[in-house]
């Protein structure tokens, strides 16, 4: 076989992998812009995973305004941290890995700070001990503001 | 979703031909034949990629799809080559069926790994067990007996019938216990209150896992003479302690650390010494020391622009071609366009890692997708600067392009890894995987 016809076939194994390229990067790209970009800043969606039949109060989430609204039901014990974990994962610098509970404990709620590094804030007083929670009350952590009710 | 996984099949059919292409030119332009193999070939590596496929479809549907199809890319020019080198240098007839036998290794590791770790969080409980086995994978080579020294490193271990580098592992360890550490300690760590020659440093006791990976790494330069790991591990904590606390002050640190213990290295050792000299110099001894990197010069200014075409130039001249100088021969055969497209490939893979990291919610997949992707970036930095002689030449693989079985398997783990995190960062939290949520909810209330 000549040269040349080598040449050709060649050069078409490189256009061939440059096209491959280009679909695997519009690919990317259209990845890239219809993904939800999970931000470090952004307090992540939030989950509950406590099911209502033991339900027994809930919160409401008051700020950051994208959250405003969402309810989640407390079952014996919610917790509030940036650990994956959490009943409450809130994606936010100032928030420690197990920052609060909320606790059913002598037939009521009580809040608890779990040795948070920024503390936790109930009617923007800064918890030095358990506290129990009256319908109302509004929990900050971080720059995420929760109203028990 | 399942167009994600559809998208992956399309892209891997054509990873599939490019190579089928490749192979039967290769055959063409040496000897002017279509290889009697190739169908068998085509179906073998078809049917590997396609195995890798549907595990995905089964395990982590949602994965990023542009992974698998690069890599299929990457491991398939690069079997094109060692079987076309293999053709011409002398006792090398039996690599391409061992780079063929470690490729399936390899995926099957990759099967492995997608099908024990459902979800990458449970990875964040090993940290301690992680960085253990990270540094004794290191040191393991420098057990008497098991420890093998090849081409004057001692980087290899022979147990019983079967020879490996641990080095390729440890790395997997320790980017598992830095994204681990870090993803725990990185708001400390943000906090610099330390001032030391004008630069502001966390307090001494949390820098000590950085003191450790400096020594560590000069301790592999130094006793195994591996100046490529040696690096790889520096910078991969380097960089993940940049990107853990965007503080630039680690970057300054560190790279003031790896200049003074570059610095007393050279000057101490004359293996290091040596290979600056060949570096900088490779023209003043071109049929001794400098044979291999003036003749990988020549192979590259032998290519060209579109290079000779595969199987039509020399660069079985040049010692290690098939391991540490493949992207020399790349470059002579497919010239600057090939591979620039091999430096495309690891670009794209690269950024996809960090797509993926910014697309997962939790801090430890975020920094374990980084540290991944950084790994297979960094190292096919150092290997390929070594060989267009950016920076002096450090013996380790391409990934998944170089031939060596150890490289190809921790490689496979490494994208298993990414696309396990991917998976776990497309999935909505609040869908479908309740039952693993309470199982990690009982073992965290079980530790705490």
């Amino acid at each position: 076989m000549s040269d040349a016809v080598l040449t050709l076939i060649n050069l078409g194994l490189l256009a061939a992998l440059y096209l491959f390229f280009g679909g695997v990067l519009w690919s990317g790209f259209r990845q890239l812009r219809r993904a939800p970009v999970a931000a470090t800043v952004a307090p992540a969606k939030p989950k509950a995973s406590i099911s209502p039949k033991n339900a027994k109060g809930k919160v409401t989430i008051i700020e950051p305004p994208a959250l405003a609204g969402s309810v989640m039901s407390i079952g014996d014990e919610f917790s509030i941290g940036r650990a994956a974990g959490c009943n409450l994962t809130l994606d936010d610098t100032f928030v420690s890995q197990h920052h609060a509970s909320i606790v059913w404990r002598d037939r009521k709620f009580v809040v608890a700070d779990a040795g948070s590094t920024n503390g936790t804030f109930v009617n923007d007083q800064r918890l030095t001990k358990t506290v129990s929670l009256r319908p109302g009350d509004r929990v900050r952590i971080g720059s995420t503001v929760l109203e028990f009710s | 979703m399942r167009s994600r996984r559809n998208q992956e099949l399309v892209f891997l059919a054509f990873a599939g031909a490019v190579t089928a292409g490749a192979y039967a030119l290769a055959s063409l332009g040496r000897n002017a034949t279509i290889p009697a193999d190739l169908l068998p070939f085509f179906g073998f590596v078809m049917a590997l990629l396609l195995g890798a496929h549907l595990m995905l479809r089964r395990t982590a549907p949602q994965a990023d799809p542009t992974i698998l199809p690069v890599v299929a890319l990457l491991n398939g020019l690069g079997y094109v080559f060692i079987v076309r080198l293999a053709n011409d240098i002398d006792d090398a007839t039996a690599l391409p069926g061992q780079q063929a036998t470690w490729t399936a290794v390899g995926i099957a590791a990759f099967t492995a790994v997608l099908l024990f770790i459902p979800r990458v969080r449970l990875l964040d409980r090993y940290r301690y067990l992680a960085a253990i086995a990270g540094i004794g994978l290191l040191i393991l080579p420098l057990v008497p007996g098991i420890g093998r020294t090849f081409n004057g490193a001692r980087i290899w271990v022979r147990i019983g019938p079967i020879s490996f580098q641990p080095g390729e592992f440890a790395k997997i360890a320790l980017a598992i216990f830095l994204a681990s550490y870090l993803a725990e300690k990185r708001e400390i760590l943000q906090q610099a209150r330390w001032k030391l020659l004008g630069l502001n440093l966390p307090e001494p006791k949390h820098l000590a896992p950085v003191v450790a990976a400096w020594g560590i790494s000069l301790m592999v330069m130094v006793f195994e003479r591996d100046l490529g790991s040696s690096l790889l591990i520096f910078l991969l904590v380097i960089v993940m302690l940049w990107v853990a606390t965007s503080r630039i002050s680690y970057l300054l640190a560190g790279v003031a650390m790896f200049l003074a213990g570059g610095w007393a290295a050279s000057t101490q050792f004359a293996h290091v010494q040596d290979r600056i000299d060949i570096w900088l110099r490779p023209f003043d001894d071109p049929d001794g020391v400098g044979f291999q990197p003036v003749e990988a010069s020549f192979a590259l200014a032998n290519g060209g622009l579109i290079g000779t075409g595969p199987g039509r130039g020399e660069p079985f001249r040049i010692p290690e071609v098939e391991t540490d100088f493949i992207f020399a021969a790349i470059g002579e055969e497919l010239g600057l366009l090939g591979s620039v497209g091999i430096l495309v490939a690891f670009l794209i893979l690269v950024t996809s890692g960090f797509r993926i990291a910014i697309g997962t919610r939790d801090d430890f997949g975020k920094l374990l997708a980084t540290s991944l992707a950084a790994l297979l970036g960094i190292q096919a930095f150092i290997i390929i600067g070594g060989v267009i002689r950016i920076v002096p030449l450090t013996g380790i693989t391409l990934p998944f392009v170089s031939y060596g079985g150890s490289s190809l398997v921790s490689n496979y783990i490494i994208v298993a890894l990414l696309l396990r995190i991917s998976h776990d960062g497309a999935m909505r939290p609040d869908l479908g995987d309740d039952e693993a949520n309470d199982e990690f909810d009982a073992a965290a209330a079980v530790a705490s």
